[in-house]
């Protein structure tokens, strides 16, 4: 007795600090769970019921992770929702301790958990509570502020089902960094993530030559958020988006237009420009939405090279996919380079035309010009002629 | 015997030319002057715009003034140039597509589509004067008469040589001309050059889809090369070569009314165009005088005088008339 009481706040402090130690224990870091199996742990579509007002923090240590746990860590907890879909509720301590979110408690995210038991429908998690993008729009119903409301934001605004919301492509307790080669959301991942819901986009992807590129781990080639964008995608239709017809040449030229690129992978470096020079480019410039852009021709996701039989620009599909907007087109239109400038390196008669017609217009209005000259010179002396003929 | 006269700023002849021309008369006025002194002289006389009195009119024909254009002529003309600057203002913009001027004229056409539907009315308009000259000079007397005076001669290639060397002070006086200058032949001609080439190749681009039935894509990029450099090529040579003859010239500054009215005061015509000048008062004055019956105007050139007088075929502008 005597030593307990000679050293009661040592003792204090060795209790608490073995309380607070043992859920603070390092994870297992296991393998990173696949990203359909996690898919299958996303929470509900938002239903819209009202923002969510900010609330003060978790009392006490009494909601710990390891409270939660102590249910959620049961692989067989699932419940049934009134439409018959079967969510799971099991929560895998693993992932959670290997995610970005990891020094988190689950009631940080999950604020109506204030007692247990707690109510049986939760409230999707809003992120926007801490991650809100700069300036600030108008507030959706779910409580998200992001810059521009995009495609993906109306959806959920408007309630449709299935709408993405932050979880659906992040991940709900296995968030990681993008950067994170693991994440559902890196580079590596991300297709599949989007591939999800666009599944046809997705497939013709993977065998593009973009996506066959990616899979033999090439870092510079486009994935779906490098055209997109990611946040803020807008809709093709809609003039703001980075793949609306009179974008789409500004967003591919990003790469290939690039001299850098271009000697990288031996791809002709001025794609963007012989695009712009042509008729289809200044019209695509003043705003015609019917003409051709990349992707007229060269497809959106199926991107073939020309050399493989099943491209849209290979020469032997050339007439059908230039025949979609030119009637009864031939094999000669694929006769003549396609991206072409008068210059020596693209096409040396097209630039012998042009450099012929320059320097006869130089010689012809020189010549004009000189007369002109000589003639109003002529004239100042007939001037001077005149006054002196003292008439 | 040739004296040199006082006050005269000019080295000694040293060609035969020059020799004659300093073979001194006593002119009209009394004072003793070199052939060349009186030559510019007169040039300058003309230049102060002193009316030809006596000089007998057509019907219809103010005083000092001569019809020398038809309107037939007028109208093919207006046309031909309503139709070319519509051409110009609608097609320049898609050469120079970063020019400030070219976003503003597609945002008020409506892109490249609405300007590409007046550019090609345009051009219709184009093809109908074109056709509509051909069956001019082919098919009607006064067509032909015009361009019998528009064939390029020797004569012209001599007065382009004598010109240049009129600027450079080698020759006392112009280049005399008949009814067109080496200049307005010039003018006629490279716009049979400029619309042969335009409408060609404007022709292949418009109806690309059909032209590309027999001709392969590198043709039809030539086709919008060519189409573009002369394009460039006859807006120069109008803007700077056919608006100095006729508009920026000194004498017509700031604008030649010619064009509309079909006029051209005698005065012009004596100094322009003297050998048709000389012809055409020669012939007037040879016939009776006519009285109007009938009201033919004086359309086409001042040749004809009035219903009574023959249709002369006039010769060819004689060599020496220099």
């Amino acid at each position: 007795m005597r030593p307990i009481r000679r050293h009661w706040g040592l003792l204090f402090f060795a209790a608490l600090a073995a309380a607070v130690a043992v859920p603070a224990s390092p994870a297992v870091r296991h393998a990173a769970p696949s990203p359909l199996a996690a898919a299958r742990q996303v929470m509900p579509a938002a239903t819209g019921s009202g923002a969510v007002t900010p609330r003060p923090a978790p009392q006490g240590a009494a909601l710990t992770d390891d409270v939660c746990l102590a249910c959620h860590a049961d692989r067989a907890l699932k419940k049934t929702e009134p439409t018959g879909r079967v969510l799971s509720l099991f929560v895998d301590r693993s992932a959670l301790g290997a995610s970005v979110h990891a020094q988190l408690n689950c009631v940080d995210c999950h604020q109506d958990v204030t007692a247990l038991p707690h109510a049986k429908g939760l409230e999707p998690v809003d992120c926007g509570r801490c991650h809100y993008v700069q300036p600030l729009a108008k507030p959706s119903p779910t409580g998200v502020k992001v810059r521009v409301p995009g495609v993906h934001q109306r959806a959920v605004e408007a309630g449709m089902p299935n709408a993405p919301v932050c979880q659906t492509c992040h991940g709900a307790h296995d968030v990681r960094a993008p950067s994170d080669p693991a994440s559902r959301v890196s580079r590596g991942h991300v297709t599949e993530t989007c591939g999800h819901c666009h599944l046809e986009e997705f497939s013709q992807y993977r065998s593009s030559v973009h996506g066959v590129a990616l899979a033999a781990g090439n870092r510079d080639v486009p994935v779906c958020t490098t055209c997109h964008g990611s946040h803020s995608i807008e809709s093709v239709s809609a003039a703001t988006s980075r793949v609306a017809p009179g974008a789409i040449p500004e967003t591919c030229g990003r790469c290939h237009n690039s001299e850098p690129l271009a000697r990288k992978y031996e791809m002709p470096s001025e794609r963007l420009t012989t695009y712009r020079e042509s008729y289809h480019g200044l019209a695509n410039r003043f705003g015609s939405l019917r003409v051709a852009n990349c992707a007229s021709c060269h497809g959106a996701h199926n991107i073939r090279p020309s050399s493989d039989p099943q491209s849209s620009i290979n020469p032997k599909n050339l007439p059908r996919t230039c025949g979609h907007c030119h009637p009864h087109a031939t094999q000669n239109f694929a006769r003549g380079k396609i991206h072409i400038l008068p210059v020596r390196s693209e096409s040396f008669s097209l630039w012998l035309v042009s450099t012929a017609f320059k320097w006869f217009t130089i010689a012809i209005l020189s010549g004009l010009m000189g007369h002109i000259a000589l003639d109003l010179y002529a004239r100042r002396r007939e001037r001077r002629a005149l006054r002196q003929g003292g008439l | 015997m040739a004296a040199k006269p006082a006050s005269r700023p000019d080295r000694l002849p040293q060609s035969s030319d020059e020799r004659d021309a300093a073979e001194v008369t006593r002119s009209a006025d009394g004072r003793e002057r070199s052939l060349h002194q009186q030559v510019e002289r007169l040039v300058n006389e003309d230049r102060r715009e002193r009316p030809a009195v006596g000089a007998p009119q057509a019907p219809g024909e103010a005083e000092g003034e001569v019809q020398r254009f038809s309107l037939l002529f007028r109208v093919q003309h207006v046309l031909l140039f309503l139709s070319t600057i519509t051409l110009i203002i609608t097609g320049l913009p898609l050469r120079f597509p970063n020019w400030r001027s070219s976003a503003i004229l597609f945002a008020i056409t409506g892109g490249v589509e609405g300007s590409g539907l007046i550019h090609r009315t345009a051009a219709a308009l184009l093809i109908f004067v074109s056709v509509f000259h051909m069956g001019y000079i082919i098919l009607t007397a006064e067509g032909r008469r015009q361009l019998f005076y528009l064939l390029p001669r020797k004569k012209d290639f001599q007065d382009v040589g004598h010109n240049v060397l009129y600027f450079f002070g080698r020759r006392p006086a112009r280049a005399r001309f008949d009814r067109f200058t080496y200049f307005e032949k010039f003018d006629y001609w490279a716009v049979y050059w400029g619309v042969v080439i335009m409408i060609g190749t404007g022709l292949t681009l418009w109806f690309e889809d059909q032209a590309m039935r027999v001709l392969p894509k590198l043709a039809v990029d030539m086709a919008k090369e060519v189409h573009s450099d002369e394009a460039l090529l006859a807006t120069l040579a109008i803007v700077v070569w056919h608006f100095y003859n006729v508009h920026f010239n000194p004498d017509n500054f700031p604008l030649s009314w010619t064009w509309w009215t079909g006029k051209i005061s005698l005065a012009k015509m004596r100094r322009e165009h003297s050998l048709e000048y000389e012809r055409m008062m020669a012939a007037r004055l040879a016939r009776p005088q006519a009285q109007p019956a009938g009201g033919a105007p004086a359309g086409g050139d001042g040749d004809q005088a009035g219903p009574g007088a023959a249709d002369v075929r006039q010769p060819a502008p004689r060599p020496d008339d220099e």
